[in-house]
């Protein structure tokens, strides 16, 4: 008998509560600039994540990466990797006041920067790298069990007008659920 | 016809029909079996696809992200199916993501080469890609245990269980109908035996019938003989007194009679004629008085040439094929040369205008022939005498009867039916047989046998005629015994007319005293038929005992006894049938008188 998937979702969610309350007792301060390995995984799921969304019509396809030359690197690596219809068609590296209206996906890995988020797009897939409450995007990439793992804010992805496969949701160690 | 030897052929050829339909029904049923097991196979192999598919979609992400719990708990969920034996998820590399295993006895291959399902017989394996927008992040792999064997063959035991039962049926529907046919084979070999019985009951029947039938005429004839046998013989009698009477009378009469001796002649033709009817009637009723002595038939036959040549006329042709080296037989001379010139003038009347008549003689042995007939005959050799005519031959109805007194097909007043009837009369009181073979336009053969007897010493004297009246001498002195007056008055008129001496006797035992008292007697002319218990045979018996060298003439118009027999009578006795004529008589004394003078 094949195992309903809506099942597999449901267990899927559960462990990623359970996940998400180990969570919070680990204090990791290691970011992807402090570690190249953790950057290059990071990079390899940036570059994975827009098979699992979905965008409202029109919206902009562009990968940005707001982060160090290296993590830009190891992205256009792992971009290059892809096949050309899997994922964004570009990788652009933004400034931090670079206004980013054409990113479907926007990298952001400094999250001790205080600055205020570029203008975007409003369907913008923010990913955040290990984010303080608050200043976390759609996916916020954490370390669980030494292995790099992800949160969803599922709420703010639907504000965005985006749609995150449910195979993805399962794989998220804490998912804030739609209003 | 036809139709019914189709239906024996296809009866002779059921058995193998069941037979072939009881092989066809197996297989059938194992073509199903296996249909239905490769149908299962595929079903299993198309489910267990879907399965594999299905975690192919789920797992993307995991292997995306490279999540191997959650693959692992992917894979784990599948272990819901019970036949489910190990899952897993490879990489694209080829190297193992994250497996499931019922127990650790079940290993997981530690590469997957993606493209390449292994293939096992009872373990159905699939494997099926992970794809995530066009790119291979890896392959799925999905291990089941084949339903087991036994629950297989209980699943298809019903369905073998139908074809044995159905193939069965349909041979022991074979094998009953082969049954069937041996049986109604014995059953058909039972009616042509009983239909072959049927026949020779049948034919038993038939053969009794015409045994019965046999019997019926034989029985008849001797009721028509006892009949007319008995009224013969009193006209014998009444005959021998008219005749002797008439005898008498015109050897008394003067020579002018007026005309008296032609009317007495004409008398006497009529009473002769009557004597020869009553002879004929008593020969058929077997009691003619027969002097049977051993006789060559053919010496008889050659001495009755020129009588039957008279008697046939120039018209008819006479043959005679005389076998050389005859037997002898014992019979009456004159009756069988009566008898063949009644058969001769039969057969002159069945060829009208011309013809052939052919007398045949030779020796017969019956046990080759007839065993029957050598039984009735008490002998198996006999001397057939056969006469052939060409003429119109007769019809069986015709044959049946041709014996019968009376029975004539001849004009009314041609024939008197007494013919042949005297002629069967006569064979059989011989002791022989006759017998007809005819058919209408083929002529005619009418058979005639007798018994042999050893050849005698001394050669039979053929009977004579027209011998002129012999007379006696005046001391030539005869007893005559009779116990009927008017008989005995005849008697003593005719002897005495003969010149002879004459002593009377109404019975035996009076004779008996009379020879006594007259030693001079020198014949005894005795009637058989004597009253007072004492016979004229047994009175010849006792006067031989007494005169060893006295002769003896007995006489008698009903001599059916012993005396018929061939020997009957011993040397020194003769027999003078009733009734006698005068000349007859005259010529037997003097034979008897004087042995060797005539």
């Amino acid at each position: 008998m094949m195992p309903d998937p809506a099942r597999i979702v449901g267990m899927a969610r559960r462990r990623a509560s359970v996940a998400a309350a180990v969570a919070c007792l680990i204090t990791s301060t290691a970011h992807a600039e402090d570690n190249p390995v953790v950057a290059a995984i990071e990079a390899a799921y940036l570059t994975k994540f827009a098979a699992f969304i979905e965008w409202p019509p029109g919206a902009p396809d562009a990968l940005c990466v707001l982060a160090s030359d290296a993590i830009g690197r190891l992205i256009e690596q792992a971009e290059s990797k892809l096949p050309a219809d899997a994922g964004p068609a570009n990788v652009r590296r933004l400034q931090s006041e670079s206004p980013a209206a054409e990113c479907g996906v926007l990298f952001i890995s400094d999250p001790d920067r205080d600055a205020a988020m570029p203008p975007m797009a409003p369907a913008t897939l923010v990913v955040t790298d290990r984010a303080a409450e608050g200043r976390k995007g759609v996916i916020n990439f954490v370390i669980r069990d030494d292995r790099v793992r992800f949160e969803i804010d599922d709420a703010e992805a639907a504000r965005r007008g985006l749609t995150i496969s449910s195979k993805l949701l399962s794989l998220a160690v804490f998912v804030k659920p739609r209003a | 016809m036809i139709h019914l030897r189709s239906l024996a052929s296809l009866r002779r050829h059921l058995p193998k029909l069941a037979l072939s339909a009881a092989g066809i029904l197996l297989c059938l049923g194992l073509f199903i079996v296996l249909q239905a097991e490769r149908t299962y196979r595929q079903e299993r192999i198309g489910q267990l696809t879907m399965q594999a598919h299905i975690l192919a979609a789920t797992v993307t992400a995991a292997l995306a992200f490279d999540d191997r719990a959650a693959a692992g708990e992917y894979v784990a969920a599948l272990g819901a199916d019970p036949s489910l034996r190990a899952a897993a998820v490879y990489k694209a590399d080829g190297s193992l993501f994250a497996g499931y295993r019922l127990s650790v006895a079940l290993p997981l291959p530690p590469v997957l080469i993606p493209g390449v399902a292994p293939v096992e017989k009872e373990r159905m394996i699939v494997t099926a890609p992970v794809i995530q927008n066009g790119a291979l992040l890896g392959t799925v792999y999905v291990r089941i245990l084949a339903e087991p064997l036994s629950r297989r063959l209980q699943r298809y035991g019903a369905i073998a269980l139908l074809a044995v039962m159905a193939s069965l049926v349909a041979a022991v529907l074979g094998i009953g109908q082969a049954a069937l046919a041996r049986a109604n084979a014995e059953l058909q070999k039972h009616a042509a035996d009983l239909a072959e019985v049927n026949r020779m009951l049948e034919q038993q029947i038939e053969e009794r019938e015409r045994v019965e039938e046999t019997l019926r005429q034989a029985q008849k004839m001797e009721a028509v003989g006892q009949l007319t046998g008995g009224i013969a013989h009193d006209f014998n009698n009444l005959l021998q007194v008219i005749l002797g009477n008439l005898d008498v009378m015109r050897s008394r009469l003067p020579p002018e009679d007026n005309g008296l001796g032609l009317k007495l002649e004409a008398a006497q033709r009529a009473g002769e004629r009557a004597a020869v009817l009553t002879a004929q009637l008593l020969a058929f009723a077997r009691r003619q008085p027969l002097d049977a002595r051993p006789i060559e038939i053919n010496r008889l036959v050659t001495g009755m040439s020129n009588l039957l040549h008279r008697s046939l006329g120039e018209a008819i042709e006479i043959r005679t094929r005389l076998a050389p080296g005859l037997w002898w037989v014992s019979a009456d001379a004159n009756q069988l040369e009566n008898a063949l010139l009644n058969l001769a003038v039969n057969a002159r009347d069945a060829m009208p205008g011309h013809g052939t008549l052919t007398i045949e003689t030779r020796n017969l042995r019956l046990d080759d022939d007839d065993p029957a007939l050598s039984d009735r005959l008490q002998t198996s050799e006999c001397v057939a005498i056969e006469v052939h005519d060409t003429g119109t031959g007769m019809s069986p109805e015709v044959i049946e009867k041709a014996f019968e007194p009376f029975f004539t097909t001849k004009d009314i007043g041609r024939g008197t039916g007494l013919g042949l009837s005297q002629v069967y009369g006569f064979v059989k009181q011989s002791g022989g047989h006759i017998d007809i073979v005819s058919a209408p336009g083929a002529g005619a053969t009418i058979r005639i046998l007798l018994p042999r007897i050893a050849d005698p010493t001394g050669r039979a004297t053929l009977a004579g005629r027209a011998e002129p009246i012999p007379h006696g001498q005046e001391q030539e002195l005869i007893l005559l015994v009779e116990d009927d007056a008017n008989v005995r008055m005849i008697g003593l008129e005719m002897l005495r007319s003969l010149g002879y001496r004459v002593i009377e006797a109404a019975d035996g035992h009076e004779a008996l005293r009379l020879l006594a008292a007259e030693p001079q007697v020198q014949l005894l002319f005795s009637d058989i038929g004597l009253p007072g218990g004492l016979s004229g045979r047994q009175l010849a018996d006792r006067v031989r005992a007494l005169r060893p060298d006295l002769p003896i003439l007995l006489t008698t118009g009903y001599a059916h006894h012993a005396i018929s027999q061939a020997g009957g009578l011993s040397p020194g006795i003769e027999l003078l049938g009733k009734p006698f004529t005068h000349a007859a008589l005259a010529q037997k004394i003097r034979q008897m008188l004087e042995p060797g003078s005539l």
